[in-house]
């Protein structure tokens, strides 16, 4: 066996298939992937309890708080746990993490834009789901005015931060 | 770009993931630097350069071809 076939035992590239899939991250092999895991769990559990409060018949004001406040302050978590991880990857796995959120944001964006020209032409009868003139036009269009000019704002902001 | 990433780690009898933990990467970026499916940072070429004692003008060399082992 010659040293390029020695290097090769054991060398086959397997990336953790199954955590990416199900979790949208690169596994627990690693310790920053131990921590986005817990404390994106941590964060999920606090967000399904307060979606769980928010079942209950009648709450009281700090029920209702409770519940207010821990959804968003959940969601907030797990994003900004999501932005840790990437600036903790290193270089390949950065690089492919960025190009899936890419491709992902603009499926959505195209799959939005062809929801709302449907509700728009009048095919929206057709397609279960939102109406044209209430849920497609009120939030749809707004949603990617919105997307586009955050996407615009953040690209100036790292664009500047590398001059 | 063609790269002796493969040889010289095989010289040191090193596995991927030996040298993953020396420069600090994933085992999944040596193997993709190795296959040429990835073109590193100049900073992590310099980092590969140092464990390997070598300038990376001497790791790596700009073309078309595969590396060593594809």
């Amino acid at each position: 066996m010659n040293l390029l076939d020695r290097a090769d035992v054991d060398d086959q590239s397997s990336w953790p298939y199954r955590d990416i899939l199900l979790f949208g991250y690169f596994g627990s092999g690693t310790p920053e992937g131990r921590r986005h895991r817990n404390r994106t769990f941590a964060w999920l559990a606090v967000f399904m309890g307060a979606a769980l409060v928010a079942t209950f018949d009648s709450l009281s004001w700090s029920e209702r708080f409770f519940c207010g406040v821990a959804v968003p302050v959940a969601v907030a978590a797990i994003v900004w746990s999501s932005v840790r991880y990437v600036s903790e990857l290193d270089e390949l796995s950065r690089l492919i993490y960025l190009q899936a959120t890419a491709f992902s944001y603009g499926a959505v964006v195209v799959l939005a834009g062809m929801w709302f020209s449907a509700g728009a032409l009048g095919l929206a009868e057709h397609i279960p789901g939102p109406h044209a003139r209430s849920t497609l036009a009120v939030w749809v269009l707004p949603s990617l005015l919105l997307a586009e000019a955050l996407r615009g704002l953040a690209l100036v902001h790292f664009a500047r931060s590398r001059r | 770009m063609r790269n002796h990433i493969r040889l010289l780690r095989a010289e040191r009898r090193w596995s991927q993931a030996d040298l993953a933990d020396r420069i600090g990467v994933s085992r999944q970026t040596i193997n993709a630097i190795e296959n040429g499916r990835y073109d590193p940072s100049l900073s992590l070429a310099f980092r590969l350069g140092e464990v390997f004692e070598r300038p990376i003008e001497r790791l790596f060399e700009y073309g078309d071809e595969a590396s060593d082992a594809s």
